[in-house]
């Protein structure tokens, strides 16, 4: 009964994947992606050593990336989505056991991007007739990423089990994924410092290297350069190999194991009233809705209202603190400079990864919820519920601003000589910052049409095609050219915010 | 908008859908729709799933714009004013649209707020509405925590605040049991006699019968009766229908009486001793029909003017089958 039901949810999920064009099309760009690789290499191909090495190192990182991208989003959200649709309950009524639930939700993920692997083989293979790659290279890459692939989907597997949000889950993924890659440098940094100041023995740095190592090939993003590089004759189960099938299979275990345990009680899926929560009700009574309605719900029950704000604030400056105190200890000259720098970078990047995620809840929580149409229902235009939804969750991102402005103060040179006047104008950061708003709007969109993975599938749609550009033809491109392009992306700016208005219309009538 | 301007003119139709043609994709979910809602009155509308109840009323609280004909509230079209038609009416869709991490004060006091009334007008409106719903009591409960009948109180709450010259209700008893449905009704007839012009859908027509003024019933986007309830009943009936009671079984008589002059029919009532005699007006009245009964060796106990069952009615008016 169990088998049946696990085939019944595998045969469905292929079933439903083959019908979409979605799926062809995503197969489709990744042939065209890789045929694009190699007319680029083969034009240029007096430039390049090993041309063939080159155009599949550039595929491999691609789908590293890309796998990545889908362990945040499409398996970090395999039972999660089941909890939020209240479907869980159906499934375990039909006698499909824990073990079944997971496998028919988890093997048609898997199965989906063993395919989109396979579907570039072909054509990878002709990286060894440019010269500089063997068949063996290309087999212990593929091996590798699969391998990853079940790791991501063990995780996915037992975070998407414990949370009760999908959100959630891939928040945490993301979160573990950091960790992993971020670790081995900071494991080095470490050794490196506590040597220096005399801390410790030069056995311990180099166990401590040797850890940073070994986590470092974990993952392929160690392991594809052990095995991208020349004369290469490893055997493709590798330690990373090996070591992710494992853990994939001890994170699918656990999902089981506590599968009951997380999974009882189905009315968790219910709107979050966040920090709201820390007030008691009476309390929150009480203080009025403000005079811009849609500002105030947004701002309490998207942002998590002002504790939020305060305690991201001052997460940010304990962090930053902590950040300067030890930048302080180990840089003797312009130590201003650097913890300016560093709290301008940390917050750029916190702003970056920010921004997506919220905006990409702005209208999905109303979807969801079936919320949208009474707001359509007031007297205001689309536009203005959407602008006064954008005014809500605004104030989020100014924890990570005023330490922003905060880091400029420190170091105001750095600011304006490095960050403005370099970055930003000479070395085209203004090109990025369009791309980057326009891969915003992409999300926003996707948001509003897919049920997970907007922020990942929004950021590939924008940045894949835009360091693909910038990796070749526009390598060497005049002002002119991106001058040209950063009009074109501004103009589509407008053209999609257009489409996410007309998108909102429609999902208010529906 | 003055409050001058907010009332209901009692002579101008709330509602008037004239050609109104509606398609999704190659689906035709209504065809050429003309119907008119009389100002301060309780409109029933009615039809099966799927017979575009629903998209009528997104056309008229302006969630659709319509493809081909006109809609209007209040003499504003829905295409162009929708802004000033949003102001009048208040809609309550057939899902529980609500934010349910809110309490019910923090619920109706955001959408108090989002029609734009000041903070200190704002807390009489929603004492008021909270009485007239019987909520005040739950005033600071979770949404999430209340029960099925108490959330569509709220939600009818809702749509209250902004005190709507026009309430469109879609489907606002189902799911909920006897008593609160009963209740429900009850609130409805007080915001009746508020003057307001209520539009409620269903595809139970009994539930609406003591209820509705008029009532609109549609099968597979196309008007299949616009008017009272009484004449519902009367409605496609091809001849004058009474109904007969005997003192005995009729058995032969029943036939003898059918071959009587100007007796069209005469058709058994299920569950019932009685039958239904339809006659010729042209050549029958209902003195005529007696005169035959009693001809027939019927010994009549009972003679009065038969209605068809509401439920009849709408059997009659609407084809089976699920398109």
């Amino acid at each position: 009964m169990a088998a049946r039901g696990t085939f019944a949810l595998v045969e469905r999920a292929m079933r439903v994947d083959t019908r979409l064009a979605r799926t062809h099309l995503v197969r489709l760009g990744f042939a065209m992606l890789i045929l694009l690789f190699v007319v680029q290499v083969q034009r240029d191909i007096s430039n390049y050593s090993a041309p063939g090495r080159d155009v599949f190192r550039s595929m491999c990182w691609v789908n590293f990336f890309l796998l990545n991208l889908a362990g945040v989003s499409f398996f970090s959200t395999v039972i999660t989505e089941e909890k939020e649709e209240l479907t869980l309950g159906l499934l375990r009524m039909a006698g499909i056991s824990p073990v079944g639930i997971l496998l028919g939700k988890v093997t048609p993920r898997l199965l989906g991007v063993v395919l989109l692997l396979s579907v570039q083989l072909p054509f990878t293979i002709l990286a060894i007739t440019l010269g500089g790659v063997s068949i063996d290279q290309i087999f212990a890459a593929y091996v590798a990423l699969l391998a990853f692939a079940v790791l991501m989907a063990g995780v996915g597997a037992f975070l998407s089990t414990v949370c009760a949000r999908s959100s959630l889950a891939a928040s945490l993924t993301t979160a573990a994924l950091a960790t992993v890659f971020i670790m081995p440098y900071l494991l080095r940094d470490a050794g490196r410092e506590m040597y220096r100041d005399k801390e410790i023995s030069v056995t311990t740095r180099e166990a401590i290297y040797e850890a940073a190592e070994t986590v470092e090939q974990t993952t392929p993003l160690g392991s594809l350069e052990v095995i991208l590089t020349t004369g290469f004759n490893g055997n493709p189960l590798s330690f990373q190999v090996i070591v992710d099938l494992s853990c994939g299979a001890v994170f699918f275990l656990l999902a089981w194991l506590l599968f009951d345990v997380f999974t009882r009680n189905e009315a968790q899926s219910t709107p979050a009233r966040g920090m709201m929560a820390l007030f008691s009700k009476r309390v929150a009574s009480q203080s009025r809705v403000w005079n811009h309605a849609i500002v105030w719900k947004d701002f309490n029950f998207l942002t998590g209202g002002v504790t939020a704000i305060v305690i991201k604030l001052l997460a940010y400056s304990i962090l930053m603190g902590a950040m300067s105190v030890m930048i302080s200890k180990r840089v003797r000259t312009d130590v201003s400079d650097n913890v300016g720098a560093t709290l301008m970078a940390s917050m750029l990047t916190a702003l970056i990864v920010e921004i997506p995620i919220y905006l990409s809840r702005l209208f999905r929580e109303e979807l969801r919820w079936q919320t949208w149409s009474c707001l359509t229902l007031l007297p205001k235009t689309t536009t203005r519920v959407a602008l006064s939804k954008l005014a809500g969750v605004a104030p989020a991102f100014l924890p990570a601003i005023i330490v922003f402005v905060v880091g400029a103060f420190i170091a105001p040179k750095f600011f304006e000589n490095y960050l403005f006047k370099r970055i930003f104008i000479r070395e085209d950061g203004w090109y990025w910052v369009l791309q980057y708003l326009l891969s915003v709007h992409v999300i926003v969109l996707l948001s509003l049409v897919v049920k997970w993975g907007a922020v990942p599938f929004g950021i590939s749609v924008v940045v894949v095609p835009n360091v693909i550009f910038m990796a070749t033809a526009g390598r060497n491109a005049s002002l002119g050219v991106l001058a040209t392009i950063g009009v074109v992306t501004f103009l589509a700016m407008f053209f999609f915010q257009w489409l996410i208005i007309r998108q909102l219309k429609i999902l208010a009538a529906t | 908008m003055t409050s001058t301007e907010k009332q209901s003119e009692p002579n101008q139709p709330a509602v008037v859908l004239r050609g109104v043609q509606h398609s999704f994709r190659k689906f035709k979910a209504l065809v050429d729709i003309n119907f008119d809602v009389p100002a301060q009155s309780l409109h029933g509308f009615v039809g099966p799933n799927g017979a575009g109840k629903t998209t009528v009323l997104k056309l008229i609280c302006t969630l659709l714009k319509p493809q081909t004909g006109k809609v209007e509230v209040f003499g504003r079209d829905v295409a162009t004013d929708y802004l000033a038609v949003r102001r009048r009416l208040g809609f309550m869709p057939d899902h529980f649209s609500m934010y349910r991490q809110m309490t019910v004060y923090e619920y109706l006091d955001f959408f108090a707020a989002a029609y734009g009334l000041p903070v200190e007008t704002r807390t009489k409106v929603l004492d008021d509405v909270l009485e007239l719903t019987d909520m005040g009591g739950r005033r600071t409960d979770l949404i999430n925590g209340l029960s099925r009948g108490m959330q569509q109180r709220v939600g009818l709450a809702r749509v209250l605040v902004n005190d709507p010259d026009i309430l469109l209700l879609d489907e606002p008893a189902s799911g909920l049991d006897p008593r609160a449905r009963i209740e429900l009704m009850d609130v409805l007839r007080a915001l009746r006699s508020m003057g307001k012009t209520i539009i409620i859908s269903s595809h139970i027509l009994s539930e609406l019968a003591e209820l509705c003024d008029s009532v609109t019933i549609i099968d597979r986007g196309t008007i299949r009766y616009c008017g009272t309830m009484p004449g519902l009943l009367d409605h496609q009936a091809e001849y004058p229908t009474y109904r007969l009671t005997s003192a005995e079984p009729l058995n032969g008589l029943r036939d003898k009486l059918s071959k009587s002059a100007g007796i069209m029919s005469v058709e058994e009532i299920e569950g019932s001793p009685d039958v239904r005699v339809a006659f010729d007006p042209e050549q029958l009245d209902s003195n005529g029909v007696l005169r035959a009964a009693m001809d027939a060796g019927i010994t009549v106990t009972g003679f009065s003017r038969a209605q068809r069952h509401l439920n009849q009615a709408f059997m009659d008016l609407t084809e089976k089958g699920v398109r």
